[in-house]
């Protein structure tokens, strides 16, 4: 099985989930409905908002939280990935040099062409 | 049960305000699926733990769908309300009044009606006795209306607390797409007698062209009328007529201090109900005849004449509308307050005579991208024209525009509702209507002001009731015939006539504040009257 994972594109998908959760955090619909318990004295409806002004703060905070653990993790694998990147470019190096191959060449550098009308 | 103090004491602008409010966290919210989508574990990542990760992100997803439908739900339900307290404190506030000028006494708190009046006989005493009862049934069907509706409103803000709204399993779009109580649960009939009444299923086109030589003097003129007729049965009719037939307004007419010019010779249209097909047809039949029924002493002003007959029949008719032309400016005849026409900015506008209300006409492109937020590649739109209306007090009270669907628009609406094609030949049309009750109104005012015609119109897209009918259209041959005018010494009137009828095949409404819609089947329309 190949294994294979690009930790700037693990990165940018956390990244993503952040904004989401900072969006839903700050929906806060609850707010919306706290004038209604004045608004409708001797109603079922002011009683109920209140219930639902309590439920929407917890939910919404509850999946803003949820969401930037989600993040955090994403944000973890990244890491990991690239170290385990990193720790198998240390091992194929270390690995090089125990068997005396020479170091890949860089690649050449190329001059600058010379724009037009340029000095 | 409510009582009537607590009616009284209810504001619903605080209902309408929390609606408003949440219709702009719902679009906040819809407006998420890209990012939603994009925080998704990216394609190059298929390490065996990927599959807990995108599960996770699943749960997330199905969560906040489950919370965009409770908010839209709530929002709806809130929305529609705020207009049924409104009517019911209306109603009561009727049954108040009633009440006060009869010399009753209504307790705020039990409703108990006490007649403290004398009467001479008893014949009296039981009329009073009577109307006493009238009274009690009025406040009772208004306090009832106020209940179900508060009913209606604690179950759907119970539902939401309680986590029973489901936001299903599709998009944002899909999840926030909720219809409001009065139409959850019903059966065809019922939405059809909810939504329909007004919907046009078959629109006629008829236009009279008349040509005459009275002596010296040439007339031509053209009346075209387009009347529908409505599920309800009902036929409305507006009949436009050309300045040849002399139509027009004398000086102007005041409007709120400013004066709305309308010159003698410009056009004007005329709003028309009838309770029949037959009795719109019969109108029809009889404007000719009226418009050239000329005595010998008018023989001097034949012209004038023609144009004061039309009028004289046309008012027997009881017009509910007389639009006349005129022109919106800043200085000029009359000012529509915070909407810029200075200088060369004149606006094409028309004053009711008889609603005595300013209407400002618009253009606007209606955006194509429709539900969907995160497909910007369609663009173009169809191209919809209508009205901005001001009462007395010239403040904006309506806003409506129609056209035609075509272009990407048919694509985006053929994709959010099957069975409307727009492929080429299938003909459709696009109402859209906002009144000033809607909590979308204000932005859509504004939206008009600043000259954004086309955010106005998307605004009334996502907020207002829309209706779109998928439609076919059958021309009337012209047909010329020769009225008899007997008047010795002139020749007869030429009239030609003909027109086009244009069947709806299928009609489809999203309610003012929802945005669902909701298919009608055009048979049950017709069978509905």
């Amino acid at each position: 099985m190949s294994i294979e994972v690009v930790p700037e594109e693990v990165r940018r998908a956390g990244r993503r989930m952040s904004d989401v959760a900072d969006v839903v955090g700050d929906a806060k619909p609850g707010e919306g409905l706290k004038g209604l318990a004045g608004a409708l004295p001797g109603s079922r409806s002011a009683p109920a908002a209140a219930g639902l002004v309590e439920a929407w703060a917890s939910r919404f905070k509850d999946w803003h939280a949820d969401a930037l653990a989600h993040h955090d993790a994403l944000l973890k694998c990244a890491e990991y990935y690239e170290a385990e990147d990193q720790k198998a470019a240390r091992e194929a190096e270390e690995f090089r040099r125990q068997i005396g191959l020479p170091a890949p060449a860089a690649p050449p550098i190329q001059p600058l062409p010379t724009p037009p009308g340029g000095q | 049960m409510v009582t009537i103090a607590d009616l009284l004491d209810w504001k619903v602008a605080e209902v309408r305000g929390a609606a408003e409010y949440l219709a702009n966290r719902r679009s906040r919210i819809a407006d998420l699926e890209g990012d939603l989508n994009a925080a998704k574990p990216p394609a190059s990542w298929n390490t065996p733990n990927v599959e807990t990760v995108t599960s996770a992100h699943q749960r997330l997803r199905s969560r906040l769908l489950d919370m965009a439908a409770e908010v839209s739900d709530v929002q709806v339900t809130l929305l529609e309300c705020a207009g049924l307290f409104d009517e019911a404190v209306k109603e009561l506030n009727r049954a108040l009044d009633h009440a006060s000028r009869e010399g009753f006494t209504v307790s705020l708190a039990s409703g108990v009606i006490m007649d403290g009046n004398t009467y001479p006989d008893e014949a009296a005493a039981n009329a009073a006795e009577k109307v006493r009862h009238q009274i009690r049934d009025a406040i009772n069907a208004a306090l009832q209306k106020a209940d179900q509706a508060d009913t209606d409103l604690a179950a759907a803000l119970k539902a939401a607390a309680d986590g029973k709204v489901d936001g299903g399993s599709g998009s944002l779009s899909d999840a926030i797409t909720q219809l409001p109580p009065s139409l959850d649960g019903l059966d065809k009939s019922e939405i059809i007698r909810k939504l329909g009444d007004e919907i046009a299923v078959e629109t006629v086109s008829a236009y009279l062209n008349a040509e005459a030589e009275f002596m010296k003097y040439q007339i031509e003129g053209a009346a075209n009328a387009t009347y529908s007729v409505t599920a309800s049965g009902k036929v409305v009719m507006d009949l436009t007529l050309e300045a040849g037939f002399g139509m027009g307004v004398e000086g102007g007419t005041e409007v709120a201090g400013a004066s709305a010019e309308a010159s003698v010779g410009v056009g004007s249209t005329v709003g028309l109900k009838f309770d029949s097909v037959a009795e719109a047809e019969k109108f029809l039949s009889g404007l000719d005849e009226a418009a050239f029924d000329l005595k010998f002493y008018e023989f001097g002003a034949v012209p004038a004449a023609v144009g004061a007959n039309i009028i004289d029949y046309v008012k027997d008719h009881d017009p509910e509308s007389w639009k006349v032309g005129a022109y919106a400016s800043a200085g000029g005849e009359f000012h529509v307050p915070g909407f810029n026409m200075e200088g060369e900015a004149r606006g094409d506008a028309y004053y009711d005579i008889v609603k005595q209300e300013v209407g400002l006409k618009v253009q606007a492109e209606l955006s194509g991208e429709l539900g969907d937020k995160d497909n910007p590649t369609v663009s173009a739109g169809a191209k919809v024209e209508g009205e901005i209306k001001f009462d007395k007090d010239r403040a904006p009270s309506e806003f409506s525009v129609a056209g035609s669907v075509n272009g990407s628009l048919g694509a985006r609406i053929a994709n959010e509702i099957p069975g409307f094609s727009h492929k080429e030949g299938a003909g459709g049309d696009i109402q859209l209507k906002v009144d000033k009750d809607n909590p979308a109104f204000d932005s859509i005012v504004r939206a008009a002001q600043s000259g954004d015609m086309n955010k106005a119109a998307d605004l009334a897209f996502d907020h207002g009731q829309v209706v779109i009918r998928q439609t076919s259209t059958a021309e009337v041959s012209g047909v010329v015939k020769d009225v008899d005018v007997d008047l010795g010494q002139v020749g007869g009137v030429e009239i030609d006539a003909g027109g086009s009828v244009t069947s709806a095949n299928g009609v489809w409404v999203k309610p003012a504040g929802s945005n669902k819609f909701v298919g009608l089947s055009p048979d049950d329309l017709r069978g509905s009257e």
